[in-house]
């Protein structure tokens, strides 16, 4: 009982004050952090790097770890959200390399292509986006979601990321700057590029 | 048709909501008088929410989230009871191996070769014949070192030393004789 109301007190605490308690290893406060936190991440890695559910909770929970490994140095210059979305990104792009290069491995071993780390199938796994049973509705959604796939792999990384934080994530400018270490100024060219890309790309989906 | 090509920065920040109040009254005035931008404007809105609908942003059930929460805390206690050189923080991280192998390898290569110079210096060696070389300097080393031509050159000096010697005394025996021939001529 006793415990429950801890565990609700804590619940209606803020991030700084949750941090505050998470540096002196509180259990309840890390616990609460990560409860917090845990769907933005787990989006974040299933949109950045990948969108097989055992790779996507992999990397969530090495940006968790992470985290909370280094909370003690986190200074509270920026928001803890911020700085624990920069490490989930970080977290991304290491697991793309580590996954590039062994495609390429794998590739060199098999004599074929390799391709640029993202699930060539993962069309097969996503439910229809407008929920319709319709065959033809279905159909449409599949290939919407096939060409908006394809059009964002051929962006280069960094567009990418960028493009897919500020749409799918509705971050600021600002902080996706904050996030990726860049200048507002390089992610506001990055997200003017990828925008006008798609939209030459899917014009099409666009017009109709 | 294309927009206006001096508000196109306006048009992208205005379709991801991101104009200042300044801009966007500048903005809002322009979109007024002009069709293309309006129309170029509701296209890249629709696009956008076309990209939204095709990416719908994945839910974890709340079990699958409290599984989730529960292997992360799994995890953090069992690090928590590993001995401390076993601890990730006190790993060496993965990207820095290739380069310390090399900085390794190129102390060995570099150590390797600084040891033969050392070794042909006769600077750095082991034997015991050379240890006592390393005891006297250099100019004795080539005393030592000629020592067999100083012992040949000794030889000879001796050899012509005899010869001189045997000489000298070959004139006063022969001397010694005319004088005796001299005597008796006379006699």
């Amino acid at each position: 009982m006793e415990a429950e109301t801890e565990e609700n007190r804590v619940a209606l605490l803020n991030d700084e004050e949750l941090v505050t308690r998470a540096k002196a290893d509180d259990q309840r406060a890390i616990t609460e952090l990560i409860h917090r936190y845990q769907p933005k991440a787990y989006a974040i890695a299933f949109h950045l790097c990948s969108e097989e559910i055992d790779e996507v909770r992999d990397v969530t929970q090495e940006a968790f770890l992470k985290a909370i490994r280094s909370i003690k140095k986190f200074r509270g210059q920026a928001s803890f959200s911020t700085w624990f979305y920069r490490i989930v990104v970080n977290t991304c792009r290491d697991f793309l390399r580590r996954k590039r290069k062994k495609e390429w491995l794998f590739s060199l071993r098999q004599g074929k292509p390799h391709g640029n780390g993202i699930s060539q199938e993962k069309g097969k796994e996503q439910p229809d986006p407008k929920g319709h049973n319709n065959p033809m509705a279905v159909f449409t959604g599949k290939q919407l979601t096939h060409d908006v796939r394809n059009a964002l792999k051929a962006l280069p990384d960094r567009q990418r990321m960028v493009f897919q934080l500020k749409v799918l994530h509705e971050m600021t400018i600002r902080e996706i700057a904050q996030v990726t270490g860049s200048s507002e100024g390089t992610i506001k060219s990055h997200l003017f590029r990828a925008t006008h890309f798609l939209r030459n790309v899917l014009k099409d989906w666009a017009e109709s | 048709m294309k927009p206006c090509s001096d508000y196109q920065e306006m048009l992208f920040l205005d379709v991801d909501g991101e104009l200042n109040p300044l801009e966007r009254h500048a903005w809002e005035n322009h979109l007024s008088t002009c069709e293309h931008c309006r129309r170029e404007k509701e296209q890249l809105l629709r696009l956008l929410q076309t990209i939204k609908t095709a990416l719908p942003t994945p839910t974890l059930s709340p079990d699958k989230v409290a599984e989730h929460v529960r292997s992360i805390q799994w995890k953090l206690r069992e690090e928590a009871n590993l001995p401390w050189w076993r601890k990730d923080r006190f790993r060496l991280p993965q990207r820095l191996v290739p380069a310390l192998t090399t900085v390794c390898l190129l102390l060995i290569i570099m150590g390797w070769f600084g040891l033969k110079e050392f070794r042909e210096f006769g600077i750095l060696s082991t034997s015991p014949q050379t240890t006592f070389e390393e005891q006297i300097n250099r100019n004795d080393l080539e005393v030592v070192k000629n020592l067999d031509f100083l012992k040949e050159m000794e030889d000879v000096e001796k050899l012509v030393k005899h010869l001189d010697k045997t000489d000298s005394q070959s004139s006063s025996t022969q001397q010694n004789d005319n004088v005796n021939y001299g005597e008796s001529d006379d006699a």
